[in-house]
């Protein structure tokens, strides 16, 4: 989801509607609306439709849903003759470029500064934060054509944007805060830059423009481009940004791009074709819709149809580059036809329902403690490992590459340092504490597909004046007993039991756990004042 | 005389001295307010001498203390310092103060005449022990007379002790004897003998018969998610589970999400630091996977791009519970199949009240040939009324990389309004094909977190997992 506002006034205005119109209409085209106040209205706009990021394309998507507009826009675009060289060595490096031009742009504060904010927002999603491609655009009436795209030397000199005099490119990549941003886009020696037939530089491309031909206001005509590695990426971002001037009535051309061993004419806006069954639709929907009302749905979400025997055939506009396959047209149907609008049906396959064995064992342990008289916990499987260090815990523990917090940095393998956590922060409580957690803790094991198995633990902890070995052991025989776990005791050494007051329990041969009396250090280390004894057993060992 | 006026005086008794309250309260196990509600009527009656007093005493607070024992932050922050100027930001870092004690650091610093501050750089000049630090370890050694430094602070505050000394007056010991003649508890002696025949009882005040017990009990939260599951398992979906640590490739490649979708960015997904990559048994499921994401599967473009196999090796901690979907497809599955799994699932993310990065998921599935969308709005809100009593329903478009249509559900709850309950959708045909299943699939996933709020009536999602053992042991059950 990505956040943008739309100026008020021009949605309306473009859309001819009333406010509260848009307002409920808006959800329905994929734009869930945030916020609005008098200026604009916020709204936050699905990862498919980054066309929808622009007031335009919001009023474009508008007209069509209330049946103002439908089928494609206009995009028959005429040549400028202008051309664009990529050079071999540049081409390495940035591979794609795509361009337009704009004639007769009718720019003003608000559209500037929306088209600003749409170009931020293009290059972020789209884009991929510019890794896929970013967009440049320029006064063409302050350059020549063609261009060329080539390598800069680090030495070369421009002003460019943000910035108060001219720099060299080193400065740039190394001072100049978009510089620094943006400069790990480009790996190696060489920065590629484009520049018009009088040597001026537009750009040092993906990074930073250059002052002297940025689009402002008095802007009439503006030359679009975009560089990067993903052709698809960003021939639909320039069809978004192309299809918004149109759509204010400015004059788009396209541009030839020559690399050395082809050529490009774009933007590309030949229409992609899908042939859609009707049937199919119906049964995925669950609808009878004739094809007649199939048709006039898919128009309204600006498609063009065409009515063939059994089938129909679809032309998606390119600013829209969320079309895979056949079911994104089936959504396009349900979206048109309005999700509210759906008579729901009640579920109708019979199966029978059941609990995992897995989920069987843990509520029968949970009840078995809960009725010894103890207070169920529930505490997070994300641990800090300095902390279990307190309760000289395993110290090879599922440890995270990126954590947030200090408190979070791996995964518990024991349940009973989480709630000597919590008994260390109730001291003030009245005691006994007795509490206890059913959970699941992961521990490594290279013989699983994830190296690492989520195991269930059961884990209980008695703190008072009295507690000791005996109790908390016959606790343990008691709830092995109801849940039918064979068990033997062997005699443990382990720093955190007091020595000679704690056991291991064992089933067949395998060790699944330990019982015994909290060693007065690591009582210390959590600042507890009383004795406390405890038990811990796997209950359940994970798969995969 | 009441019962619990009897039980009082009669450890009264025992005590040939005054005593203190609190032990008194102790010996007549009773909670300190009652015995002093009943000590007052206890000194009405003449049968017992009360002296209360009062005296005010200095003690640290939390900061206080924290800065007792790690020193205060401006004392670490010049300790990291030296004569030579460094950078604010070098400096706060190599102090390891935290947001909130570099502005504190930086003032009293100033202050104290500590350090030299210019052009963004500072420098120390003097670290001579302040007042602040000179009361904190008087504080620590027991010692503490003037705190002005502390109380200004607020790193000291003034905590009035009330107490209470008591003894039994001669009518407290008479009027003890003549309550002799009644008995305080029927005895298995009495019963034997018949003696009860002649016995009267002393009468329990109903007001204050009631104390805490600390019984047992299942945590709110546990027993929500039962619920839920119970609800599912008479819908007649079957329960699923999956490991925490999980392989990109089920988290996400099997759910059709490029390997450049924005969710799989460092800062969306928790990545293992050791072990580092899984592997994948099922070769079949590798191969249709990489053709869908490169060229396309059933009829789709696919993504058209170079997927690469070992970022699908790499090891991640579960962001959603749809991994648990797509590993129970790929086992191969026979319909109808309803399946549903309840789990902890991770997410990078600012920790505040309603956001933490661990939290519970709710997947679920149908797979069936005649599956359609209209009855996965059906699912959805039988669900909502099922599980959340929900009074009114609506859906809104949506979108995720592995579901078309897409739709985000909201639940109008009783005395709680609208609330998002979750995404669902169908499962798209690249993915299922991968998987090998060729029928239509039904899929939601809810953030149940959010839900148990509104249930349990709950305001910050941290309390969800409380180690606040008197909130637990007063919290409503579901």
């Amino acid at each position: 989801m990505v956040s943008t506002t739309y100026p008020k006034e021009l949605l309306l205005k473009a859309v001819s509607a009333s406010e509260k119109q848009v307002l409920e209409a808006l959800p329905n085209i994929k734009a869930n609306v945030e916020g609005t106040d008098d200026e604009g209205i916020t709204v936050e706009v699905t990862g498919d439709r980054p066309d929808l990021l622009s007031v335009f394309g919001a009023a474009r998507a508008l007209k069509g849903y209330l049946g103002k507009e439908t089928g494609s826009p206009a995009c028959d675009f005429n040549a400028s003759g202008i051309k664009v060289f990529v050079e071999p060595e540049a081409e390495a490096i940035r591979p794609v470029l795509v361009s337009a031009v704009i004639r007769n742009a009718d720019l003003d504060d608000t559209k500037i500064q929306h088209l600003f904010q749409v170009q931020e927002k293009l290059d972020l999603t789209n884009g991929r934060r510019r890794k896929k491609g970013s967009i440049g655009l320029y006064d063409l009436d302050q350059l020549k054509g063609p261009f060329y795209l080539k390598n800069a030397s680090m030495d070369t000199k421009f002003h460019p944007l943000k910035a108060d005099r001219e720099m060299t490119v080193k400065q740039i990549l190394s001072e100049h805060p978009t510089g620094k941003d943006y400069a790990h886009l480009v790996t190696g020696k060489h920065y590629p830059m484009l520049v018009d037939s009088k040597n001026r530089v537009l750009s040092l491309v993906d990074i930073i423009n250059a002052a002297d031909c940025a689009v402002t206001e008095d802007t009439k005509n503006v030359f679009i481009d975009l560089t990067g590695t993903d052709l698809h990426s960003c021939n639909a971002t320039l069809n978004v940004l192309c299809q918004d001037f149109a759509d204010q009535g400015a004059v788009v051309e396209t541009v030839e791009i020559h690399h050395k061993t082809k050529k490009l004419v774009t933007p590309d806006t030949k229409p992609e074709k899908y042939v859609l069954n009707v049937d199919r639709v119906n049964k995925l929907l669950g609808t009878s819709l004739p094809p007649k009302e199939v048709v006039q749905l898919l128009r309204r979400q600006r498609l063009d149809v065409t009515v063939g025997r059994e089938t129909l055939e679809c032309f998606t506009p390119r600013y829209r580059s969320d079309f895979l396959h056949e079911i994104d047209l089936v959504e396009e149907v349900a979206l048109a036809h309005g999700y509210n609008q759906f008579q729901v049906k009640e579920p109708s396959v019979f199966t029978v329902g059941s609990k995992s064995d897995r989920t069987y064992l843990v509520q029968k342990a949970r009840d078995q403690l809960a009725s010894f008289g103890f207070l169920e916990l529930m505490t997070h499987v994300f641990f800090s490992h300095a902390k279990a260090a307190k309760a000289s815990a395993e110290k090879d523990v599922v440890k995270i590459k990126n954590p947030v917090s200090e408190e979070y940095t791996s995964l518990r393998s024991l349940l009973m340092p989480s709630l000597l956590e919590v008994l260390s922060k109730n001291t003030h409580q009245p005691y006994p504490q007795n509490v206890f957690e059913v959970g699941e803790v992961v521990v490594k094991d290279p013989k699983t597909t994830t190296k690492t198995r989520t195991d269930v633990n059961a884990c209980l902890l008695s703190a008072h004046a009295d507690a000791n070995l005996s109790q908390v052991a016959s606790l343990l025989d008691e709830f092995n007993r109801r849940m039918n776990f064979a068990y033997t005791l062997k005699a443990y050494t382990h720093g955190r039991f007091i020595s000679g007051r704690a056991a291991e329990v064992v089933q067949g041969k395998i060790p699944v756990g330990f019982v015994g009396e909290l060693h007065p250090m690591v009582l210390e280390n959590y600042g507890l004042q009383v004795p406390v004894s405890a038990f811990e057993i796997r209950l359940i060992k994970g798969e995969h | 005389m009441k019962e619990i006026e009897h039980r009082i005086l009669e450890a009264l008794s025992k005590h040939k001295t005054s005593v203190d309250g609190q032990k008194l309260a102790q010996d007549a196990k009773v909670s300190y307010d009652a015995l002093m509600s009943v000590l007052s009527a206890l000194e009405d009656q003449g049968f017992a001498y009360v002296k209360r007093s009062s005296s005010k005493r200095l003690e640290l607070t939390d900061e206080g203390k924290t800065y007792a024992e790690k020193g205060t932050p401006e004392r670490r922050l010049v300790d990291a310092l030296s004569k030579k100027p460094v950078a604010f930001k070098e400096a706060f870092k190599s102090a390891g103060l935290s947001v909130q004690e570099e502005k504190i650091a930086l003032v009293w610093a100033k202050k104290n005449g500590w350090i030299s501050m210019e052009k963004g750089l500072m420098a120390k000049v003097s670290d001579v022990e302040s007042e602040t630090e000179k009361q904190l370890k008087q504080a620590l050694e027991g010692k503490l007379k003037d705190a002005g430094a502390l109380l200004a602070r607020k790193l000291a505050e003034e905590v009035e002790e009330k107490t209470v000394s008591t003894s039994i007056s001669s009518n407290g010991k008479k009027a003890l004897t003549q309550e002799s003649v009644l008995a305080s508890q029927l005895t298995p002696e009495m019963l034997k003998t018949g003696s009860w025949k002649n016995q009267e009882f002393r009468s329990y005040d109903v007001d204050t018969l009631v104390s805490p017990v600390m019984a047992g009990k299942k945590h709110a939260y546990q027993e929500f998610l039962t619920k839920i599951r119970d609800k599912l398992i008479a819908l007649g979906f079957q329960e699923a589970h999956g490991p925490l640590v999980e392989l990109e490739f089920w988290n996400m490649d099997a759910l059709f999400m490029a390997q450049d979708h924005p969710a799989r960015e460092i800062h969306d997904v928790f990545l293992v630091e050791d072990p580092t990559k899984g592997e994948i048994l099922e070769k079949q499921v590798i191969e249709q996977v990489q053709k869908a994401h490169e060229e396309g599967l059933a009829g789709s473009k696919g993504w058209r791009y170079t997927w690469d196999p070992e970022i699908a090796l790499r090891l991640c901690l579960r962001s959603q519970t749809t991994a648990v979907s797509s590993r129970t497809l790929a086992k191969g599955i026979k319909p109808p199949l309803k399946m549903f799994s309840i789990g902890r699932v991770f997410r990078p993310d600012e920790i505040d009240w309603s956001h933490f990065i661990e939290f519970n998921q709710c997947e679920g599935i149908v797979v069936d040939e005649n599956m359609s969308f209209r009855e996965l709005l059906g699912y959805l809100k039988r669900f909502a009324v099922e599980v959340f009593h929900a009074e009114d329903v609506k859906f809104a478009p949506s979108y995720f990389p592995f579901t078309e249509p897409s739709v985000e559900l909201y639940a109008k709850i009783p005395k709680r309004g609208w609330a998002e309950v979750g995404g669902a959708g169908m499962f798209r045909p690249e993915m299922l094909s991968a998987l090998d299943v060729h029928v239509p699939v039904l899929a939601w996933g809810l953030g149940i977190d959010r839900l148990a709020m509104l249930s349990l009536g709950i305001t910050d999602v941290r309390e969800l997992f409380s180690s606040n053992i008197g909130f637990l042991r007063e919290a409503k059950t579901a």
